[in-house]
């Protein structure tokens, strides 16, 4: 499957269903030209390094006639009217969903989503990225699902106007798996540094806190 | 067609017989203060409050001492006047007419074809120049879009929308034959210029400006709005309206300073330019301006793009006139006694010819006795009898009524502004105003707008179809929601615009997706 460049932050919010359309219309237009530049950059540069990487990048020329395409990538004409439009594929699935996640994670987690910041958010996804493709299924499925449901939790609360993080219980809540399980997983994830206890139920240092708030760590 | 907003192509030259170089066209980056898109009816212009001001006064408002202001207002003040020029010429000409007629036949058979095509269960395979070209394609589709490829080659050299160019030395004919690289040849006029280092140093260049339908509506546009200006504003704006070019940096982003000269040049001028060569060439140095308007008016009264409408393997599809040839022919055949007299010796048949058309269209039954099922076809007609009640007729009655003078004169031109009134679609500083149309009428406009849009693409050899809303192709459609549910501003950031897509909402686009048999219907 290719992935258009002005794809891209679909393709990471449409695992959201329903709240995609309502989290894109949270974000100002900079935030999102932001979260897409981002992105599709990361996506570029994975790109690059050829077999080694899960992306594979296809240009593909527009037609003369064809209104010129605004692309991320190319700036062949002027002011970024392209001419030529990049594409992504994914060599395997686990990929597309680790990207699908952080994206989603950029979106609801990032405290300064503007054009400037756009070197600082690559790092943050470089870096995140280096930590999220170490899991696999089927061996660290509680970990991915717990991770995907903090996303999920916290964009659902985005979409409603919601600024607070999801707690402990609400995550054993939202998954169909024992409390200890949950725990795991996250001790797991927060060895890795991938997400982390913004706000501590109780004792400070108490992974197992049900009213710890957890988030991703940008 | 705009000022200045022309489309790209790659053009080829071919001078004397040697290949001089290819040239890759570039899009203008200026700012456009109109265009006009001829098979739409639809008008963009800019007018600032500052402009509209000046213009509400009559023209007699004091203008700002900076002379830059005292431009920007004459050509926005000027803007729709230029535009609805266009807007004439294209409705108001045998050319015209022939071009919007060949856009409309060539969708309508695409439409039919589309709709045989859902009917039988297939779809089109993109590139479909790549799959007609191929063994499984089957003849009735390879047949469309050899025919449709054959059109839209043709209207690029009948309309010449291409970039001007440079080549070595001078060159002083009036006209210069170029290759297209997509096929056939187009007229250019090249005008002189000199690349200039220091004043021991100075290269002589030729600027091949193409000379097609575009320049002719072009000229005839720009004399109207400088005749304005003579009359509105001081001499200094009257000069820089007379050279008006593209301001650039000396070299482009890449450094590269050999096509410069080419890329500051705007079409307005090339029949002044053109008609004072000729004339020159008899020691003449002056001529009335209206000439052009007479020039111009006749070339595109007794020329043509002509379709044939049987689908026949190994017939030609479609025959144009080259009207840079036509308008050099005019000149020789008129003589610059006449030219400079501002007289171009009257035709008979063009007459005979505007009225049977005339007739023709008015013969035909209006809006209410078209069998509207809703379909692309119904709103092709629709469209189609719309123009052609409410534009082409009124336009072609008077030209007959006033001897041609409602378009080969400065006031004759004003006259009709009244008469014919707004275009059917304008775009007011960016936003669409489509209000003049009745209800169906509009809906039937979209439809065009779409569905020509995409045949457009995929006759380009397009690896996938955009959406034109997505895409902006068409002024002030940003304004508009063509989503049936939700906002298209929210879908393009999840990711809508392109076909193929995994991101298919609810919307015009996607319909016309169906409709084109390259979507299934769910």
């Amino acid at each position: 499957m290719n992935v258009k460049e002005n794809e891209v932050v679909g393709y990471c919010l449409r695992v959201l269903g329903d709240d995609a359309e309502a989290l894109v219309e949270t974000m100002n237009e900079e935030a999102f030209a932001a979260l897409q530049e981002s992105i599709v950059r990361f996506l570029d540069e994975e790109a690059a390094r050829g077999d080694a990487s899960p992306f594979a990048r296809t240009d593909l020329d527009l037609p003369p006639g064809v209104k010129p395409f605004r692309s991320i990538l190319f700036e062949d004409r002027g002011s970024n009217g392209s001419r030529r439009i990049v594409a992504f594929s994914f060599r395997e699935a686990a990929s597309a969903t680790a990207l699908q996640l952080l994206g989603i994670a950029l979106a609801v987690f990032s405290v300064k989503l503007t054009l400037a910041a756009v070197p600082q958010i690559l790092g943050v996804l470089r870096t995140l990225w280096s930590k999220v493709i170490v899991l696999g299924r089927p061996a660290d499925d509680d970990a991915i699902d717990v991770l995907e449901t903090i996303v999920r939790l916290r964009a659902k609360r985005r979409v409603n106007g919601d600024a607070t993080l999801p707690t402990l219980r609400e995550i054993q809540g939202a998954l169909e798996l024992e409390g200890d399980m949950v725990v795991r997983a996250l001790q797991k994830l927060s060895s890795l540094a991938v997400v982390e206890v913004v706000i501590w139920g109780g004792q400070g240092g108490n992974l197992a806190d049900s009213d710890n708030a957890w988030a991703v760590k940008l | 067609m705009g000022r200045p907003g022309w489309q790209p192509r790659r053009l080829r030259q071919r001078v004397g017989g040697e290949a001089v170089s290819e040239t890759h066209f570039s899009l203008a980056d200026d700012a456009s203060v109109g265009t006009f898109h001829y098979p739409l009816g639809l008008v963009a212009f800019t007018i600032s409050p500052e402009s509209l001001a000046f213009v509400a006064a009559g023209c007699k408002r004091p203008l700002p001492e900076d002379e830059e202001e005292q431009f920007r207002i004459a050509a926005e003040a000027t803007s729709l006047v230029h535009e609805m020029r266009h807007f004439f010429d294209v409705f108001g000409t045998w050319a015209g007419i022939s071009l919007l007629s060949t856009q409309l036949h060539v969708l309508s058979e695409f439409v039919a074809l589309c709709d045989a095509m859902r009917r039988a269960g297939m779809r089109w395979q993109m590139p479909i120049t790549d799959w007609a070209a191929g063994p499984d394609c089957c003849p009735e589709i390879r047949l469309f879009v050899r025919r449709a490829l054959a059109i839209e080659i043709c209207t690029d050299l009948f309309v010449s929308p291409f970039t001007p160019f440079e080549i070595d030395g001078h060159r002083d004919e009036l006209l210069i034959e170029v290759d297209y690289a997509a096929g056939g040849k187009a007229d250019a006029f090249p005008s002189q210029v000199f690349r200039v280092k220091s004043l021991d140093d100075a290269r002589a260049r030729t600027v091949l400006h193409p000379f097609g339908f575009e320049a002719l509506l072009e000229g005839n546009a720009h004399a109207i709005c400088r005749q304005l200006v003579s009359q509105w504003f001081p001499e200094p704006v009257q000069q820089r309206m007379k050279g008006w070019m593209r301001t650039l940096s000396p070299a482009d982003r890449d450094g590269i300073v050999d096509q410069r000269a080419a890329q500051t040049a705007l079409p307005y001028m090339s029949t002044d330019l053109l008609v004072s060569r000729f004339m020159q060439g008899y020691g003449i140095n002056s001529f009335p301006g209206e000439v052009l308007l007479h020039l111009s008016d006749r070339v595109l009264s007794t020329n043509r793009l002509q379709v044939f409408p049987e689908l026949v393997e190994g017939a030609s599809a479609v025959q144009f006139d080259r009207l840079g040839r036509a308008f050099v022919d005019l000149l020789e055949d008129s003589g610059p006694a006449a030219i400079a007299s501002g007289c171009v010796p009257p035709r008979d048949d063009v007459d005979r010819v505007y009225d049977t058309l005339a007739s023709e269209l008015s013969a035909g039954g209006d809006l209410s006795t078209i069998s509207d099922d809703y379909s692309p076809a119904s709103s092709i007609s629709i469209w189609q009898t719309y123009i052609a009640k409410t534009f082409i007729v009124p336009l072609l009655r008077r030209r007959l009524a006033t001897s041609h003078r409602a378009f080969t004169s400065f006031d004759g031109f004003l006259e009709l502004l009244p008469v014919i009134g707004l275009p059917p679609a304008r775009v007011p500083n960016g936003k669409l105003v489509l209000e003049r149309m009745p209800q169906r009428v509009q809906q039937a406009w979209w439809h065009c707008l779409i569905l020509l849009d995409v045949l457009g693409q995929l006759v380009r050899g397009a690896a996938f179809v955009s959406c034109p809303r997505a895409f902006a192709t068409v002024p002030g459609i940003t304004t508009m929601n063509l989503a049936f549910q939700g906002k298209c501003e929210t879908n393009l950031r999840l990711g809508c615009g392109t076909f193929p897509s995994e991101m298919v909402p609810a919307c015009l686009f996607a319909e016309a997706l169906k409709v084109c048999s390259l979507r299934r219907s769910s």
